[in-house]
């Protein structure tokens, strides 16, 4: 009874945890929506023929059909897969069959592990929700996994090859511990991911209170007294919170309070990693962090930050940010209106990196989705039968214009072309643009769209490019830290970093949360660090140290 | 009645008060999700006694859904084959095991006892059922748990202190079988056992969905639960996804209504039918004897 | 014990006793019927529960799905040292006993007490009435749950605030203090679960002979009286059961509700040891570890239960065997 319901409730909540990160990770691919269709400069350079004519190249349409299994886990929007016109087009362009088996969304954990440990294996797994990184670390080195290297070459992947000889970090990326290349990316490259937290306050009341938008951490203080003391809703009720947010530590993407710590001089991020030439810190040793946590309980102390901030989830966030009257004067969030509503959205403006009591100033430069890169989004078996004939054809995926019909939907079905820009069009009656392009297209799938194809080749969605410019011009010359960059672990390491992690995590996040709330950070730092040390936070250090410099050497 | 006596008539005064004061603990919440349910989530904290802003989006996109009513009907065959093969074997099961004339029963307690605490985990478990050819069948909703040993506990406790040895030895010298004893006799006198077995694993059914999400892929098979689910995990997860920014509110929303309006959907046919089987509570057993 | 025994005094009356001896003989070769009675369930478990028991070995191996568990390398006692040797280990184990007895001690006479009080209505349709409501939270979500409790309790808008505040209290920030966390966690349980608790004690009680009460009657008993000398003796072996099944369920305390009420304010009581396997990595098939804690938790189950049962046995003539 126990384990079976146990088992229940966890993967149940893996279900949920995967949801959330997913849907914190905001802008999966609408951001990415971009067209690269002008001559397509990069691409199209190195290997002629990328854009269109990938199809065309020599191989297909082969002359006898061959059929090949592949399993796949649909997002939730994602329709049957093999209703997609996507792999309909696909088929006729290359007379592969692909059977597929496609695991609903809610059922992938579960089903995948019971696939794979049933020994059914399919010829590939394809997609970037079917395997995990831990999965791919684990299968490759056993053997179950064929290392890809071999196949990406001019002759066998044209597309592959020509992008990652231009971005040689890809290589690094997709380069497991051992050497081997185990799976194929699925790459995003969205400025959006460089800043999920954004910071607004109403303006509404700071014009009504003749304020200015703070620049400074002194005016940010300034800002949410007068919040808190003016009445600017103007209703007569002291009912105003001048500024909440998520201190969300189980899943912390949004870390909004993470980057006004730079106002201190470094940033904090939810494990408290970063680089500093290249050197790995642990953020939350350092004495900024201290000094931020000190400073930061006074605006606790005087009700200046929502206490419940520490302790409330996203319904409450949202819910004090959307009653009839107003009464929420600030936020981090990943936009406004997913916090404050789409009819409010237009009252909240952005605040830049705010400059500290001593000068510094910094925001948080995320690595969020791994700047985009997915390197888990298709990898081949050993029970495969056509390994060559495999890797030609997802190769075709990493063609431009494919890459975003993969995305984005068929050119011609969800996409026009206009004047070599390609945008979406609209759906047909009773669906959602984006319904109709998962029903379509498999969206979380393998391919490329780099950064200067979403905006030219591919055409912007709105709200990412409002998302876009404000992160250039408040966040971006802020970002002075290097955030941790996406490197596989080996499967000791990161089992090693999950143990030490969760120990010291939860320990840094209580801590922290107590001396926001409660003060007393001074007495206590010591015998913190002390704890920390006795946690073997230098054993932590190291080992991502390792893998860094492992990573620089693989470029 | 008897005359009741004083003592009596404040012991009910006391009673009754302290069950209407518990009544309206438990009611508010309850109501409140009924409220929830139909109120825009942004309002919810607000919100008391009234809907602040009446919304019935989220029940929309329930209702919406394809699999909504095929959900039903799966569940409702699940439960009731379920529930019938679970009946069929435990009843007999826990009667044989409260005969204290049966040689070895607290061996067989402790072996199905056993179960209850070490289990070998899911991958063994499903291979099992993979090879008995069960995977994305109705029987692997039904099979794979067709005796609780909770209730066969709490089903052999019920035998053992309601039916008297008296009844048995009686029916021995009249030359009834176990067999026919147990059927003539044992369940007419259970039937408050049977009313809570029907409940227990009724609700059972109709709450799971794990067995669904590792047994079965087709997805006309899928469960109402396990169909609540996938809706439920769409609302949430695609609002990044959204090209424009008010249909991604919308369905920031809805994530929120839909949660609330699963939980009226997904209970109804539960709270309809607890009342019926209350009856059989109160009908009980007229015979008198406490202990075996 | 005395109640049983007087109860027994006051019912054994007019049925027929049997003549053991003479029936012997044929009862055994009948007693055929009982073994074919059973003999569908054993089949059941053997097939569906101790079959796939090998599964068990996996705590004691590195699982590899690719090698299947057969396959896998065994790695001793590994994942068994790595729970133990977890820093906060101590702490965890403390926090999984605290709240699963103190949930065990209020949350288990909840429900008999309840049933007794519902068994004296007299009006028969309020009676089914308030036992349908209190039936009813039984079937909210965890996650609703633990959003209408963050919802209630919030200090800024909470109506439980705003009722301390009407009594002139200052507010409290019930999910901001480590101390709050096991009473919100139990109340709320309670709250959500006795109402179906006293299904079963309810039926227990239709089986108390109604003679038993019309001659306490007669005798001057008011219902205090019978409730303590009728009611409680006749649901005893009930809930003695019931007793030992959820004594051995104190080290595997849900998981959902606890994670869903973490705040990391209240972490330092709310971390048991669900909730910190889960997050060293369950997510990732650690299969291995969580199969070895799984274990561990059970064997210790295991105990309490065999334990209890052999005091139940002794001191209330009730067990599981």
């Amino acid at each position: 009874m126990n384990n079976r319901r146990k088992k229940l409730l966890v993967s149940f909540l893996s279900v949920m945890m995967s949801v959330s990160v997913l849907s914190a990770c905001a802008g999966n691919n609408n951001d990415g929506v971009e067209p690269s269709k002008e001559p397509n400069q990069t691409e199209a350079a190195q290997t002629p023929e990328a854009t269109d004519g990938g199809g065309e190249q020599g191989v297909f349409p082969i002359a006898e059909k061959v059929t090949l299994e592949m399993v796949t886990c649909k997002h939730p929007n994602n329709g049957p897969f093999e209703e997609m016109d996507f792999f309909k087009q696909y088929e006729e362009k290359t007379n592969v069959q692909i059977e597929w088996t496609d695991i609903e969304f809610a059922q992938c954990e579960e089903q995948r592990n019971l696939i794979l440990a049933s020994g059914e294996l399919p010829d590939a797994f394809y997609g970037t929700l079917a395997l995990t990184g831990n999965d791919v670390i684990n299968y490759g080195g056993q053997g179950m996994l064929v290392p890809l290297e071999q196949y990406i070459t001019k002759e066998t992947m044209p597309n592959l090859t020509a992008l990652i000889e231009q971005n040689p970090k890809y290589k690094a990326m997709l380069t497991a511990p051992d050497g081997h290349i185990y799976s194929l990316p699925s790459i995003r490259e969205l400025m959006l991911w460089l800043s999920p937290d954004m910071m607004y306050l109403n303006k509404e009341w700071l014009d009504k209170l003749e304020l200015a938008v703070p620049t400074t951490t002194d005016e940010l203080r300034t800002v949410l007294e007068a919040f808190k003391t003016k009445d600017p809703n103007g209703n007569g009720k002291n009912d105003e919170i001048p500024f909440s947010f998520l201190w969300d530590f189980a899943n912390y993407n949004v870390m909004g309070i993470g980057s006004l710590f730079g106002t201190f001089g470094r940033a904090d991020s939810a494990n408290h990693i970063f680089v500093e030439d290249g050197k790995v810190v642990f953020s939350a040793k350092e004495p900024e962090y201290k000094e931020a946590i000190q400073y930061y309980h006074s605006y606790f102390k005087d009700g200046l930050f929502d206490k419940e901030s520490l302790a409330q989830d996203r319904n409450q966030l949202v819910g004090k940010g959307s009653g009839t009257e107003q009464r929420l004067g600030g936020f981090f969030s990943w936009n406004a209106f997913s916090v404050v509503g789409v009819d409010n959205d237009p009252k909240y403006v952005l605040v830049p990196a705010l400059k500290g009591p001593n000068g510094d100033q910094v925001w948080r430069k995320s690595l969020s989705n791994n700047q985009g890169v997915n390197p888990f989004a298709f990898s081949m078996t050993a029970a495969n039968e056509h390994p060559e004939l495999t890797m030609q054809w997802i190769d075709l995926s990493y063609a431009t214009d494919t890459s975003i019909e993969a995305g984005w939907g068929p050119i011609g079905t969800t996409l026009e072309d206009k004047d070599g820009t390609l945008t979406l069009k609209e759906a047909p009656a009773g669906l959602t643009t984006d319904q109709y392009v998962f029903k379509t297209a498999p969206v979380e799938a393998p391919y490329a769209i780099l950064e200067n194809t979403y905006g030219t080749r591919l055409a912007m969605a709105d709200k990412d490019k409002v998302k876009i410019d404000g992160i250039k011009e408040n966040y971006l010359p802020y970002m002075t830290s290097e955030t941790f960059p996406g490197v596989l672990f080996t499967a000791e390491e990161s089992q090693k970093i999950k143990t030490l992690d969760t120990d010291i995590n939860s320990y840094v996040n209580q801590t922290s949360a107590k001396w926001l709330l409660q003060g007393g950070v001074d007495g206590e730092w010591d015998k913190y660090l002390a704890d920390l040390q006795k946690m073997k936070v230098d054993e932590l250090i190291s080992i991502y140290q390792t893998a860094y410099d492992r990573f620089k050497s693989a470029q | 009645m008897f005359k009741r006596s004083l003592a009596d008539i404040w012991f009910d005064r006391v009673n009754m008060l302290l069950i209407v004061t518990g009544l309206a603990i438990i009611v508010y919440p309850l109501y409140f999700v009924v409220l929830a349910s139909v109120t825009d989530p942004g309002a919810v904290q607000m919100t008391l006694f009234w809907p602040e802003k009446f919304s019935l989006e989220g029940y929309k996109k329930i209702l919406d859904s394809d699999n909504l009513w095929v959900g039903y009907k799966n569940s409702f065959v699940y439960a009731i084959l379920g529930t019938i093969i679970n009946l069929c074997l435990t009843l007999p099961a826990a009667y044989a095991l409260s005969r204290k004339d049966m040689k070895g029963r607290s061996t067989v307690m402790l072996f199905i006892t056993f179960t209850m605490f070490f289990s070998g985990g899911l991958i063994p478990t499903y291979l099992t059922v993979k090879e008995l050819g069960l995977l994305d069948s109705v029987w692997a909703m039904v099979i794979p748990n067709a005796v609780g040993a909770w209730n066969l506990i709490i089903a052999r406790t019920f035998f053992q202190s309601t039916i008297p040895d008296e009844l048995l030895e009686a029916a021995k010298i009249d030359g009834c079988s176990d067999a026919k004893f147990f059927w003539k006799m044992v369940l007419p006198l259970s039937q408050a056992l049977i009313a809570i077995m029907v409940l227990f694993y009724g609700v059972a059914h109709w709450n799971s969905y794990f067995n669904a999400l590792i047994y079965l892929r087709d997805q006309e098979l899928f469960p109402l639960q396990l169909v609540l689910r996938s809706i439920l995990i769409e609302n949430q997860i695609s609002n990044d996804m959204m090209t424009d920014m008010s249909s991604m509110g919308d369905q920031l929303r809805a994530a929120e209504l839909i949660k609330y309006g699963m939980i009226i959907i997904a209970a109804l046919p539960l709270l309809i039918l607890y009342p019926f089987l209350q009856n059989y509570f109160v009908k009980g057993v007229m015979i008198g004897s406490i202990k075996g | 014990m005395e109640n049983v025994n007087e109860v027994r005094q006051l019912d054994v009356p007019d049925i027929k006793r049997g003549t053991p001896l003479k029936q012997r003989a044929s009862r055994l070769l009948k007693s055929y019927q009982l073994y074919l009675f059973v003999l569908p369930a054993v089949l059941y478990y053997v097939l569906f529960h101790y079959v796939p028991l090998y599964g068990i070995q996996i705590a004691f191996k590195n699982f590899l799905a690719f090698k299947g568990i057969a396959g896998s390398p065994w790695v001793g006692l590994e994942h068994f040292e790595r729970f133990f040797r977890s820093f906060e280990f101590t702490k965890i184990i403390l926090n999984t006993i605290k709240l699963s007895v103190l949930q065990l001690v209020v949350g288990f006479p909840a429900p008999i007490i309840l049933a007794l009080m519902l068994n004296q209505l007299m009006h028969k349709r309020f009676k089914k009435f308030v036992q349908t409501v209190i039936y009813a939270p039984h079937f909210i979500s965890t996650v609703v749950i633990a959003g209408m409790l963050f919802l209630f309790l919030s200090p800024d808008t909470g109506m439980v605030n705003k009722l301390i505040g009407l009594f002139g209290g200052e507010p409290v920030f019930f999910m901001g203090d480590p101390d709050w966390f096991r009473p919100v966690y139990v109340l709320s349980e309670i709250w959500q679960n006795t109402g179906w608790g006293t299904i079963i004690y309810l039926a227990a009680l239709t089986t108390i002979s109604p003679e038993l009460h019309e001659s306490a009657v007669v005798d001057g008993a008011n219902k205090f009286q019978r409730i303590l000398h009728i009611d409680i003796p006749g649901i005893m072996p009930t809930a003695v059961i019931l007793l030992i099944l959820s004594t051995g369920n104190i080290m595997s305390l849900g998981f959902e509700k606890v994670y869903l009420l973490q705040t990391p304010l209240n972490l330092p009581s709310s971390e048991i040891i669900s909730t910190y396997v889960y997050k060293t990595g369950l997510v990732g098939a650690q299969y291995s570890f969580s199969t070895a804690v799984g274990l561990f938790n059970s064997i210790i189950n295991f105990i309490i239960l065999i334990t209890v049962n052999q005091i139940a046995k002794k001191a209330s003539n009730t067990s599981l065997w």
